[in-house]
């Protein structure tokens, strides 16, 4: 399992994973701050409004409203207000696993194994390390903005730091192995990139709960990675939410594990 | 008594209820070149994607080097190339070869892969991203792939496919030096009979998922025989002047008027025969019985043609 996982991370690395995630991490939150900046400056609005575009007041008092977050504010809410974190994760943990079955590169390294599960065992904790780097490179990111962004400083203690990586870590590591498990379902690559789109955009979710809502069932919906994700992971450590967090990250990511070993036990991998 | 490195017994594949291997029984002797022979469809590529363990046999049991497969060090020892090579597009050659040294293990992945890479005649090649290989080259790859490790059984899915004439003849030396040199017992599917024919020990002819025959190649020499081939206008009086003549009893009328005559007849004498009965003559020559008619025959394809 140890030169499966190191064959992983060669990969991660050869074909530019390691880098190029992380480096759009950074990027993504480098212009998010750009813009938000651009479109909130009032030297910039009261051009745009000498020119004759309509700004509101609202649109003034969107600046003030940035100047009060903390840039722990401004991460978590770029990387959980609208699930963008899951969507990266997920996007690159799908390319990745499905690489393995797209060009039959599984039949060169599943001939030296008798069963599955060291395969996915190692593929998981490269997963793990693809996780970690885009969510090292996306906190570094933001603090390298501390000396010249316009909010008002970090914000929360090293706790809510700490407990905001952990989290995003976890519920990240869990969806790129449930991505990993689609990958090996449905082993093309356009159609697992299509779901793992859909699947992050919440589009299951959305619908589990309504239908759970209309059949008067408890909303076991808001167990998903998703609902967990959009709605327990806060900027403030609370030992509750950060439990329910752990909780749900572990539980997804064992059932994923588990479903993708057993996938790959059943069906023919040639 | 020469040691069985793989053996099966009973062995099936059913996809969607349809037999696509039928209780194939199989013995491959080590050192030996077993050449591995059947028709579009026979089940030859099916065959090697259970015995690689990528494909779960609906039934029967194999054996590599005396285990069940189920056992991980036997795995170790075997090298595969089954249909199309399996590369990452995007790594280069070299690279994607790292890997498969790195699943391994090896100690030496550098030496290793450079060693595999000059074998196959790839080291030129070897910085180049797999998705700008000639289809050549991707064979070339797939067999540097499976010669990683130093195994010693290899299981090759038509290697041959797509190389060159000269590319033929590196792989038929490669091949030789690796059964001479380091004792590697070779499995080998391909539908260049003309080709395997020059280095098999053996064969295995596969029909419908089932084996008809596994033949040594001394066997198989023993069994096509010479011949003389007669061309003439009236075959019939013909045989008829050889069999009063000359005694002969082991000939055979074709239609279009040849006449095959087996045995150790002499061509003068039979020539001397039939001008005596003043049969005339078109042709006569010594042939030899193709291997390649051989193989057709028994692979099925006369009579369903
Ligand atoms: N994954 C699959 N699903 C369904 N049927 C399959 C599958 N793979 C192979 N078959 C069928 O099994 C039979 C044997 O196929 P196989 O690929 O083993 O033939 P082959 O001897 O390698 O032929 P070729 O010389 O063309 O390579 C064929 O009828 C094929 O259609
Ligand atoms: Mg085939």
């Amino acid at each position: 399992m140890l030169e499966l996982f190191r064959m992983d991370m060669r990969r991660l690395w050869a074909a530019k994973y390691l880098w190029v995630m992380p480096l759009c991490a950074a990027g993504l939150l480098w212009g998010l701050y750009a813009l938000l900046d651009l479109t909130s400056d009032p030297e910039m609005l009261r051009a745009m409004a000498g020119q004759g575009a309509e700004i509101t007041a609202e649109d003034y008092a969107a600046r003030q409203a940035l100047a009060d977050m903390t840039l722990l504010g401004y991460l978590h809410q770029a990387m959980f207000g609208g699930n963008m974190w899951l969507l990266g994760v997920g996007l690159g943990a799908g390319a990745f696993c499905v690489e393995d079955h797209t060009h039959g590169a599984l039949k060169n390294f599943l001939p030296l194994l008798s069963r599955r599960w060291p395969y996915a065992a190692a593929r998981a904790f490269a997963l793990l390390a693809l996780t970690a780097a885009m969510l090292t490179a996306a906190f570094a990111a933001v603090l390298m903005l501390a000396p010249v962004s316009m909010f008002d400083g970090l914000g929360g203690a090293p706790l809510d730091w700490l407990a905001l990586y952990v989290s995003a870590l976890l519920l990240g590591w869990a969806y790129a192995l449930g991505c990993a498990l689609l990958a090996d379902l449905v082993r093309g690559e356009g159609w697992t990139m299509v779901l793992v789109l859909v699947f992050s955009l919440g589009v299951p979710v959305t619908l589990l709960s309504a239908a759970l809502e209309w059949l008067h069932l408890p909303p076991l919906a808001d167990y998903t990675l998703f609902a967990t994700a959009y709605t327990c992971v806060e900027p403030l450590f609370e030992p509750a939410a950060a439990l329910r967090v752990a909780l749900t990250g572990l539980c997804w990511g064992a059932v994923y594990m588990a479903g993708s070993i057993a996938v790959l036990e059943r069906r023919d991998a040639a | 008594m020469p040691q069985t490195i793989l053996r099966t017994a009973g062995l099936c594949k059913n996809y969607r209820g349809r037999p696509a291997v039928d209780h194939l029984d199989m013995q491959v002797e080590k050192g030996a070149i077993y050449g591995f022979i059947g028709r579009n469809g026979a089940g030859k590529s099916t065959t090697f994607k259970m015995l690689a363990g990528l494909a779960r046999p609906s039934a029967g049991q194999i054996e590599l080097f005396g285990q069940p497969l189920t056992e991980a060090a036997a795995r170790r020892r075997l090298g595969v190339l089954i249909e199309d090579t399996g590369a990452y597009p995007g790594l280069s050659v070299q690279e994607n070869c790292r890997l498969k040294a790195a699943a391994l293990g090896l100690e030496d992945e550098k030496t290793a892969v450079q060693r595999v890479l000059e074998e196959v005649g790839l080291q030129d090649s070897a910085r180049k991203a797999c998705k700008q290989l000639s289809m050549g080259q991707r064979r070339r790859l797939g067999l540097a792939l499976a010669l990683l490790g130093s195994p010693d059984l290899l299981l090759l899915d038509e290697p041959t496919n797509g190389l060159d004439p000269e590319g033929i003849r590196e792989v038929r030396s490669l091949l030789l030096r690796l059964q001479a040199e380091r004792g590697v017992t070779i499995v080998i599917s391909s539908h260049l009979l003309g080709e395997l024919e020059k280095i098999a020990t053996c064969y295995g002819i596969l029909r419908a998922g089932h084996m008809v025959q596994q033949i040594t190649a001394a066997e198989l020499d023993a069994r096509c025989r010479d011949y003389i081939a007669l061309q003439t206008s009236e075959p019939h009086r013909a045989a008829a002047a050889l069999e009063e003549t000359l005694k002969l009893r082991d000939y055979e009328v074709l239609p279009g008027g040849e006449v095959h005559i087996f045995g150790t007849a002499d061509p003068a004498a039979v020539t001397a025969a039939l001008a005596g009965a003043g049969v005339p003559v078109q042709g006569i020559g010594a042939h030899r019985q193709e291997l390649e008619e051989y193989f057709l025959a028994l692979m099925g394809v006369e009579e369903d043609a």
